[in-house]
């Protein structure tokens, strides 16, 4: 029964891959691939996966559902010119692409059994790490090296962003930016006074939860992200202090830096906790870095909340 | 579990139909879905050869594709923002033979 | 207990059943108004059916709690958004569609 769903599972995303990478219309692309890693978190829940499945949907489906669909909306009204592809090149690389399939998969078959991985190892550790989640537990402490390094790229691609941003201009029809003009009705004053609040909490619970079980940072700053992303919709006045926004999208970093280079000094090397205190360390840089991550993520969407022209 | 060696086939599959895709497909944003496509692929492999048999699965990969899952996103944000960067100053949404510049 | 177990799984279906008829008016409906009033209400009916059914084979009351949390959140959030879209559509000047004579 259940091989009978995970078949299904596996061939949606390949039929829903190969619908996304060839419709005939862009806009069919983009909503064929969003429907595709709704799936991927499926697929993650069936490889005993929730972490990902829970960052999959609000990272992956959210945050790129927004990306995706402002990309297309600017691009909608080009019209590129199309050059022929050489004909042996349509040929010749979809054989290519099935030998790839041949190779690979014999490879699958040749693969030693799971019994060589790191689990047993990280499964004895958990209980020096500070955590109960061992997903957390490699993330924040036994890999701290790793994460350290991603919330760094997540930064960059946010300053790039920006950077790019500046000269965006002659925008067709219905494409402004999306914070110019929100709407004035009474639910958006209602989001903006009852519902903000009791999203920030669920954010909260998100990133305490990661602790014990499938949460965390990643997953309670994409939440807070769209928290933030739909704020800003229904006019919550955090637009116009981009400052604000840029330190808080380096706080997390920056304090990840310091406390890494503190305990390197405090004789423990560089990103190893002192002992007994890997609980509080991890939760408050957990913290920090959420609010890091939203931000990141709210910069990269929605772009420098700029103040609106009079 | 049979089911996970599945989902690392699918993961083969899906790798190699993107791969091919970001070589047959002009306009760069479907390129980018491509590239997208073709990662969600190495992930699945991952997770699929670690997920193999009944003990508790690996955390080791799963926080490697959650690392991988945010940089692509970065990634993908990045692109999106060079690609209309590009056809704001030339007015394409494809690259051509000679290298594309405006 | 099969008892429950049979009922959790026909609630859950029903769910699945009106999700699929909310896809199907995405996109089957004419215009951008009609697409999310089928959206908005089907699916989430469906996944109330689906809250629903995930709460009878829940262990303990806590988990009940968050399974009707969860629901009520995303009832408001999907609420919320459909509302600024057709707000932003209508200032837009998005006529919504009539049936041709």
């Amino acid at each position: 029964m259940m091989l009978l769903i995970d078949g299904a599972v596996a061939v949606g995303l390949v039929w829903m891959a190969l619908r996304a990478l060839n419709a005939r219309r862009l806009t069919e692309a983009v909503i064929v691939f969003i429907g595709f890693t709704g799936v991927m978190a499926l697929a993650w829940v069936r490889l005993r996966a929730p972490d990902l499945a829970l960052a999959e949907a609000a990272v992956g489906a959210g945050v790129l559902v927004v990306v995706l669909l402002d990309g297309l909306g600017r691009l909608a009204h080009l019209l590129g010119g199309r050059t022929p592809l050489r004909a042996a090149a349509v040929v010749l690389l979809p054989l290519l692409s099935l030998a790839l399939v041949a190779v690979l998969l014999r490879a699958l078959g040749d693969l030693p059994s799971a019994a060589t991985g790191l689990g047993p190892r990280v499964f004895a550790a958990l209980e020096q790490s500070g955590v109960e989640n061992p997903v957390t537990a490699v993330l924040l402490n036994f890999r701290g090296f790793d994460t350290l390094l991603e919330v760094f790229v997540l930064l960059g691609a946010a300053v790039a962003v920006a950077l790019l941003r500046p000269l965006d201009r002659a925008l067709p029809r219905g494409a402004g930016p999306i914070t110019a003009g929100p709407p004035q009705t009474p639910m958006a004053d209602w989001y903006r006074r009852r519902l903000l609040p009791v999203a920030l909490l669920v954010a909260v619970y998100l990133l305490w939860a990661g602790g014990s079980a499938p949460g965390g940072a990643f997953q309670a700053g994409s939440l807070l992200a769209g928290v933030l992303a739909l704020g800003l919709l229904t006019g919550t006045p955090l637009a116009g202090r981009p400052a604000a926004a840029w330190a808080a999208a380096a706080i997390g970093p920056v304090a990840f830096v310091l406390a890494a280079l503190l305990f390197a000094v405090g004789g423990h090397g560089v990103l190893q906790y002192p002992p007994g205190w890997a609980k509080a360390a991890i939760l408050g840089l957990e913290s920090l870095l959420t609010v890091s991550i939203a931000a990141a993520l709210t910069l990269l969407v929605i772009g420098i909340p700029r103040r609106r022209r009079p | 579990m049979t089911s996970a060696l599945l989902y690392a086939g699918a993961g083969v599959v899906l790798f190699a139909v993107a791969l091919l895709a970001l070589f047959l497909r002009r306009h760069l944003l479907r390129k980018l879905m491509a590239a997208n496509i073709a990662g969600s692929g190495v992930f699945l492999f991952l997770l699929g050869t670690a997920a193999d048999g009944d003990a508790p699965p690996d955390p080791v990969p799963q926080a490697m594709v959650l690392t991988g899952i945010v940089v692509t996103v970065s990634v993908t944000a990045y692109g999106v923002a060079l690609l209309r960067r590009f056809a704001d100053e030339t007015g394409r949404d494809t690259l051509t033979e000679d290298g594309g510049g405006p | 207990m099969i008892v429950l177990e049979g009922l959790a799984a026909l609630l859950v279906a029903v769910g699945v059943a009106f999700f699929i008829a909310g896809t199907v008016g995405l996109l089957r409906f004419p215009d951008l108004f009609s697409r999310l009033h089928a959206l908005v209400k089907a699916d989430n009916l469906g996944m109330g059916f689906i809250a629903a059914g995930l709460a009878l084979l829940a262990e303990d009351a806590g988990t009940v709690l968050v399974i009707v949390a969860v629901w009520v959140l995303a009832l408001l959030a999907s609420v919320m958004v459909s509302h600024l879209v057709a707000h932003a559509a209508v200032r837009e000047g998005m006529q919504p569609w009539r049936k041709k004579r």
